[in-house]
């Protein structure tokens, strides 16, 4: 992630006149430890399936990508140039940690990975977004889902 | 949240260093038996690599193709198909290694073969409305996807050359010195001059990223 301040130039202003969602509050439930939690990754790196439908720029929707997906099978339709891709090229887990997930299962420092796990396209409007999340959180809760990492790209 | 001084794209710190993916990982799903929030925590140390030197560029890597040696003297702007095909071809052992070494690669997003993707990009610059190899979705969207496909196959070559490049110094190669570049910069221009107001969104910086904007003002086809 790279600070606000070290923006280029536009882009920073862009970003700071956008109009972002306001909370109330910013409450924080105690769940269940770590190590009983069953958990999915949410990534907004524009990941899908090969042969899954590219992403197209500010589309809300989605793409599932079930735990068991190999590697060489998972990939990047991102619309923007302006990120490091070398690092994915090379390895899954630099953008979508679902191996270390799946290690940290194993040492029990996690419950459980989830079956499925999810990817949208970065740079899209939260309230085109909405929708969709809306929809992925009924899948989740039918996996048992207690915790989502998040992993912007 | 955990905030990583990363370099963008890679948000779990470095590719191949699993035990420092974990770490962060780890140190993300751990803010999860916090209730004090809001919670901005930092990773309190930076990716795993190679020393850099003083401009922070990593030392050692090259361009990878000798550009000089066995190739006819072809100008893009006389054959720009030839001068493209000819590169891509002096690319593939360095593309071949890759694939050897990492066993998977990231093309193939397009669905349409490379060779496609090559013929409507060059075809694009001289008539915007060539026919798309693809048809179920916009024109944009497969312009897009080819650039994509032929950026991967460049860097994917570039990342088997010995040295461990940046992703700058890779563009810096790739925007501003192959045939390569010189073809998207002009498929960018055809954008620009389209008149089809989401191509011209796409030549902000969809097809050139900001770090290579110069080089927009600096070509000749500009």
């Amino acid at each position: 992630m790279v600070k606000v301040d070290e923006f280029p130039d536009g882009v920073r202003e862009e970003f700071l006149n956008r109009d972002m969602p306001k909370f109330e509050d910013t409450p924080l439930l105690e769940g269940s430890p770590l190590a009983e939690r069953r958990i999915a990754l949410i990534s907004t790196a524009g990941l899908h399936r090969r042969g899954d439908r590219a992403f197209t720029e500010q589309s809300g929707d989605f793409r599932i990508i079930p735990r068991d997906t190999p590697d060489e099978d998972i990939v990047m339709s991102h619309i923007s140039t302006n990120f490091d891709r070398l690092g994915f090229m090379q390895d899954v887990d630099v953008a979508f940690p679902i191996n270390r997930l799946k290690e940290l299962a194993e040492e029990g420092v996690i419950g459980s990975v989830s079956d499925y796990h999810f990817s949208f396209m970065g740079a899209t409007p939260p309230d085109k977004m909405e929708p969709s999340i809306r929809e992925i959180v009924q899948t989740l809760k039918v996996d048992n889902v207690s915790a989502v990492a998040l992993c912007p790209v | 949240m955990l905030y990583c001084e990363f370099e963008l794209g890679r948000p779990f710190g470095a590719p191949n260093e699993p035990d420092f993916q974990k770490r962060v990982l780890t140190a993300a799903l751990k803010l999860l038996e916090r209730t004090d929030g809001p919670i901005l925590d930092d990773f309190p140390d930076g990716p795993p690599g190679p020393a850099t030197n003083d401009e922070g560029d990593i030392e050692g890597w090259s361009c990878p193709v000798n550009f000089g040696d066995g190739i006819k003297d072809v100008s893009v702007e006389d054959d720009p198909l030839t001068a493209l095909t000819q590169e891509i071809e002096l690319m593939r052992t360095w593309h071949d290694l890759f694939l050897e070494k990492n066993k998977k690669s990231t093309m193939g997003i397009s669905e349409v073969d490379f060779e496609t993707c090559v013929n409507y990009m060059v075809a694009f610059i001289d008539d915007i409305d060539t026919a798309p190899p693809r048809t179920d979705i916009p024109r944009y969207q497969i312009l897009k996807l080819a650039t994509d496909e032929m950026k991967a196959y460049y860097f994917e070559a570039g990342l088997a050359r010995p040295g461990n490049a940046t992703d700058k110094e890779l563009a810096d190669w790739y925007y501003g010195e192959t045939t390569a570049g010189k073809i998207l910069l002009k498929v960018n221009e055809a954008c620009a001059n389209s008149g089809d107001e989401v191509l011209q969104g796409m030549s902000d910086r969809r097809i050139i990223p900001i770090h290579q904007q110069h080089l927009k003002q600096s070509s000749p086809t500009t």
